[in-house]
Order: C-alpha cells, then sequence, then structure tokens
C-alpha cells in the first residue's frame, strides 16, 4: 500500500503538522515550513525518485503491491517495519520509530474527503482542557485523572458528513389560552381554544453527522459546532502527526440522525411561533425536500479509557478547545460518602423526632 | 355577680389545699414514704421507704411517695397535694395514691420536669403505677414508679417512632446524594441544530391562529381556619385505675 511520509529537508525527520501556525514542523531540528513549500519539495522529489531509480521503483513497488494486496499491511519507509493496519486508518504512526505516516489510498478518489478543519490545539492544550475537566470530579477513579492517562490522548481527524437540507415543514395544532380570576368565594376559568396552523420552509447547513461507526455519535454531537469557517481544501499534509480515520458510515446510513434532528428542530422551531398556555399537535408532517452532501475530516483530541471492563471516553474538539466525555463513576467511593450523608440524616432525625414528639 | 363567685372559688380551693396539708401534717411519717390511716401497711411502708432511698441515691432525684384513703378528696385536691411537696425540692419525683378514689397523680420538679414530657407522665401513671396499684401491689407500684421515672430519665430513652424518623431522614438523605452524583455522571449533553438553521428561523407560507371556542368554568373557594392547640408541660399527670 503507498504511503506519505513528509520528511523535513534538513534532517530528514518526520514532519507534524504544528496547529498553532498551521506549519509542518520537525520535532527533531525544529525546523518548520510553510505546507505549499513542503508539497513542493515533495513534489520534486517524487519526480527525482521517478527519473533516477524508476525502474527499481516499479518493481519495488510492483512487489510491495503484490505482497500487501488486498491486505492492510504498509512498509514503513523509515524503518522498514511492516505494519497492519486498520480497515479505516488514514493517517497514523509507525510503532517503532514513531514516524508519521499517511496511507494515500485511504484518502484519494472517493474516500478522499473535500475539505477539512486542522487542529488548532496542542496535545498540551487538550491535557489541560482534560486535567480541568475531570479535576473537578470529585468521584471519578483517580487513575482517570492521572497525567499518565492524559498522555494517552491522541490527536484524530475523524471523518464527518455535513449535511444541507431544505426542509418543508407543516403543524396542525390546537392552541389552548386560559385565563383565572377569583371573584367572591368563587375562582374562575376561562379558556380558549384556537386552531393553529403553520406551514414554513428553510433551509439547514452543514449539519455534521460523523461517519465513523468507532466513534460515539452522541460524544462527536457534544463536540458542536465546529467553525466551518476554518474548513480548508484537503491536503495530505494536514494529516501528518495525527491519526486519521476514512468513513465506513455511508451519507445513507447517518440521514436517519439527520433526519431526526431536522424534524425535531423544525418543529421546535414552529412551536415557538405558537404563543398559548398549552399547544396540542393535532398533525405534522416534516419533509425534507433535498440534501446536498459533503465528506470532510474535523479535529479531535480523543482518548479511551477501560474502567471495570467498560469503555470510557474523553473528547476535545480539536479547533475550538470545547470538551465532552463520559466519565467512570467510582460506585465504591459514592456509596460511602452518601452513607456518611444518610448519617448526618439520620442523626438530625433523632434530635428533630425528640424535640417535637 | 361573676367576680364575686370567682373569688369564693379561689378562696374555697385554698382553704381545701391548707385542710388537706393539715391532714398530711397528722400522718405517720418517715422520710420519703408518707402514709396517711394506715392506706398502706407499716411493713409495706419499710420497703417503699428502703426503695425510694436507694432510687433518689442513684438517679440524684429526690423520690416521695404519699398514701391516703380518702373517697370523698377529689382528683384536684391530690394533685395540688403532690405538687405543694414536689415543690419543696430542687429535683423532686413525688407520687400520690388515693386508695379510696383509686386514683394516682405523679408531679416532677427541676430536671425530672424539664427532662420527662406529658405524654411520659402518663405513660408512668397508666403503663408503671396503675398497673401495680390495679393488683394491690404498693411495694410493686413504688418500684415501678421509680423505673419509669429513670427510663424517660435516660438520655437514650428514644422511642420507635423517633428512630423510625431517623432511619426513614437517613434513607432520604441517602437516596438523594447517590442518585442525584451518578445523575451529574450520566453523559446527557444535546447538539444544538438550530444553530444550522440559515437565518436562525423558517420562511412562513401560512401562520393562521383562528378562534374555534371558548369556555368559562368556576370552583368554591372552600375557606378553612386552623383550631389553635392547647396545654403546656405541667410538670405532672394523673390517671385512674
Amino acid at each position: 500500500m503507498p504511503v506519505l511520509e513528509y520528511k523535513c529537508p534538513n534532517c530528514g525527520g518526520g514532519l507534524e503538522l504544528n496547529p498553532v501556525n498551521q506549519k509542518m514542523k520537525c520535532p527533531f531540528c525544529l525546523s518548520e515550513f510553510e505546507q505549499a513549500e513542503i508539497e513542493k519539495i515533495f513534489a520534486e522529489q517524487e519526480q527525482a525518485k521517478f527519473n533516477t531509480d524508476g525502474a527499481e521503483e516499479e518493481e519495488k513497488a510492483r512487489k510491495d503491491a503484490e505482497f500487501s494486496g488486498s491486505t492492510n499491511i504498509y512498509r514503513c519507509q523509515s524503518c522498514g517495519a511492516e505494519i497492519m493496519a486498520d480497515d479505516t486508518t488514514a493517517a497514523t504512526f509507525c510503532l517503532y520509530c514513531h514516524n508519521p505516516v499517511v496511507l494515500s489510498a485511504r484518502c484519494s478518489g472517493e474516500l478522499r474527503p473535500s475539505r477539512l478543519v486542522p487542529f488548532m490545539t496542542t496535545k498540551e492544550q487538550a491535557i489541560s482542557n482534560y486535567q480541568a475537566w475531570c479535576g473537578k470530579k470529585w468521584f471519578v477513579p483517580k487513575d482517570f485523572k492521572a497525567i499518565t492517562t492524559a498522555e494517552k490522548i491522541s490527536g484524530v481527524y475523524i471523518p464527518f458528513w455535513l449535511a444541507d437540507c431544505s426542509v418543508d415543514g407543516m403543524v396542525h395544532a390546537e392552541g389552548k389560552k386560559i385565563r383565572t380570576w377569583t371573584s367572591g368565594n368563587y375562582r374562575y376559568t376561562e379558556t380558549r381554544i384556537y386552531d393553529v396552523a403553520r406551514k414554513a420552509k428553510g433551509m439547514f447547513r452543514g449539519i455534521p453527522a460523523d461517519g465513523s461507526s468507532k466513534a460515539e455519535d452522541g460524544l462527536m454531537d457534544a463536540l458542536e459546532p465546529f467553525d466551518y469557517s476554518q474548513l480548508k481544501e484537503f491536503s495530505m499534509n494536514y494529516l501528518s502527526g495525527f491519526l486519521a480515520e476514512k468513513y465506513d458510515v455511508d451519507r445513507k446510513d447517518v440521514f436517519p440522525r439527520i433526519k431526526a434532528r431536522v424534524d425535531e428542530n423544525t418543529e421546535a422551531v414552529i412551536r415557538n411561533t405558537m404563543h398559548y398556555d398549552s399547544v396540542r399537535v393535532l398533525e405534522k408532517n416534516i419533509v425534507i425536500e433535498k440534501t446536498d452532501w459533503e465528506y470532510v475530516m474535523m479535529p479531535v483530541w480523543f482518548m479511551t479509557y477501560k474502567y471495570l471492563d467498560q469503555n470510557y471516553y474523553f473528547a476535545m474538539n480539536g479547533e475550538t478547545g470545547k470538551v465532552t466525555g463520559i466519565l467512570p463513576l467510582a460506585k465504591g467511593k459514592l456509596f460511602w460518602v452518601s452513607f456518611l450523608v444518610g448519617m448526618i440524616g439520620f442523626i438530625l432525625g433523632i434530635i428533630g423526632g425528640g424535640l417535637f414528639l | 355577680m361573676i367576680k364575686l363567685f370567682k373569688k369564693l372559688s379561689a378562696v374555697i380551693c385554698a382553704g381545701a389545699i391548707a385542710c388537706s396539708m393539715l391532714a398530711f401534717n397528722t400522718f405517720a411519717e418517715t422520710k420519703r414514704c408518707l402514709v396517711n390511716d394506715n392506706a398502706i401497711s407499716s411493713s409495706d411502708a419499710s420497703e417503699i421507704e428502703d426503695i425510694l432511698n436507694k432510687a433518689s441515691d442513684k438517679q440524684g432525684i429526690e423520690f416521695m411517695a404519699l398514701y391516703i384513703n380518702d373517697s370523698s378528696m377529689s382528683d384536684s385536691q391530690v394533685s395540688a397535694i403532690a405538687r405543694s411537696y414536689v415543690n419543696k425540692f430542687t429535683d423532686g419525683a413525688v407520687m400520690i395514691n388515693n386508695a379510696g378514689t383509686r386514683y394516682t397523680y405523679v408531679a416532677f420538679s427541676g430536671k425530672a420536669k424539664s427532662k420527662i414530657t406529658d405524654k411520659e407522665t402518663s405513660k408512668i401513671v397508666d403503663n408503671y403505677v396503675n398497673k401495680k396499684f390495679k393488683n394491690s401491689d404498693n411495694v410493686g407500684a413504688a418500684e415501678a414508679f421509680t423505673k419509669g421515672v429513670k427510663r424517660y430519665m435516660s438520655l437514650l430513652n428514644i422511642s420507635p417512632l423517633v428512630i423510625a424518623i431517623g432511619v426513614g431522614c437517613f434513607l432520604v438523605f441517602f437516596l438523594i446524594t447517590y442518585f442525584s452524583v451518578r445523575a451529574k455522571y450520566k453523559f446527557h449533553e444535546k447538539p444544538n441544530t438550530g444553530a444550522y438553521l440559515e437565518g436562525g428561523d423558517l420562511n412562513y407560507e401560512v401562520m393562521e391562529d383562528v378562534f374555534v371556542s371558548e369556555h368559562t368554568s368556576r370552583t368554591s373557594i372552600s375557606s378553612s381556619s386552623s383550631g389553635g392547640g392547647g396545654g403546656g408541660h405541667s410538670g405532672g399527670g394523673g390517671g385512674h385505675y
């Protein structure tokens, strides 16, 4: 399988994207290069290799192709190790020399995203935000909060489908206005009933739904919103130094999630125009007339933690820094704290009962 | 006329109490057990004296028991006598039994008065003392009196109802803490789809609100008055057996 490795022109080390200034940085000699510059150098290098070693390279590539075939094996061009990659992995690190690699075949043709939002937060920021987020949670196991756990946070480009939906909604409802007043020894209640009809059209732009079966849908939804003004034309440069996944959930499979969100929001917006004390929907019909899709990649700092045979997750929006996660709960600690609080209640009950009975 | 009647009643009551007190002065007196006209035997009296002495030493309360046998004496006169004796002590507990009317009254002063409630006083009379008097067990009644006072003076005197309230409070505090913390740790973030709606709103083609009907109902407001409660801690109580 062909792999791309962006090498530092100065020292030959593997280049990684620096989220702070969006330049390609060498972690060894600390040189930084503009992305366009690196692409140009890389293209020149590839051309030169082809010209001089064309025949040898062809033979090598053929053998490589035969060897890897339809398997998920790639050869690291830095150390020569052969690594098995996941079906959906598009960018990763060599497990032996930690050289960043991009599996270009996984990002080409139909699988090539049109755009991506590059990482704009660093791993240090992710660790710091993680510690701030779970540091306040008293009942989280100690291991979860430890720095050794935090360092497992990885930057991953998650595949997303963005849907532009034009919607046509109709709601027919009964609205009630209720007025009460008191006169003498009676309380009066006046109820006025209205027949309410609404029909509206609208456009939803860029509703995201993750296209990876590995990523928890709810977790990815909680990282919204992404700032789409930062969407850049896709280039494999951006993947270098991070993990990346290609989609394995097709647009038709994410459509029900998109539709559910559109339905719920359209109805909510329409209901907001009904100013009644109570509203009962008699009939509704919300239709998505047209959907345009775009396949993109979004940056996420991600970590999985296993506690008592269950997986828990931390995720941070790699662009905005918004954090979310599913926290483990130290039930033993919670039980004893609740018991202590219960004993305080017991003592208060005894004292109160003794005083007032 | 009413004022005159009230004055007369007060004089008669005071006189009655004075007579009662005088009557007790003719008793065969021992320190803690006073007996009128052989209401109980001398051997019983002697035993009761021992019991009351021991209880007084142990509990730090001055116990006294008075025994009369006068069917013409009213309950209020009997209770007045008990109160007059108990007020002589800083921390006193006096029991008076009138075999003639089968009436027993107990009175407290000092710490016994502050610790023992009216309900508990009634329990001492009904559940401890009068049960013995019913069986003509005078000695047993005196012992029961000292035991009853000991029980309700105890710091660990907690009724089952109070314990049940304590357990109930424990469960409420425990469950609220446990489940509220658990709920906080559950993941329940929902995305805001409205942020993706172009222009922040829909374009309405139809927006109709048509009045259909109206109806009015009425309910009467019931007035409620709360009655006042009465009673206070009197430091004594009595009962018939």
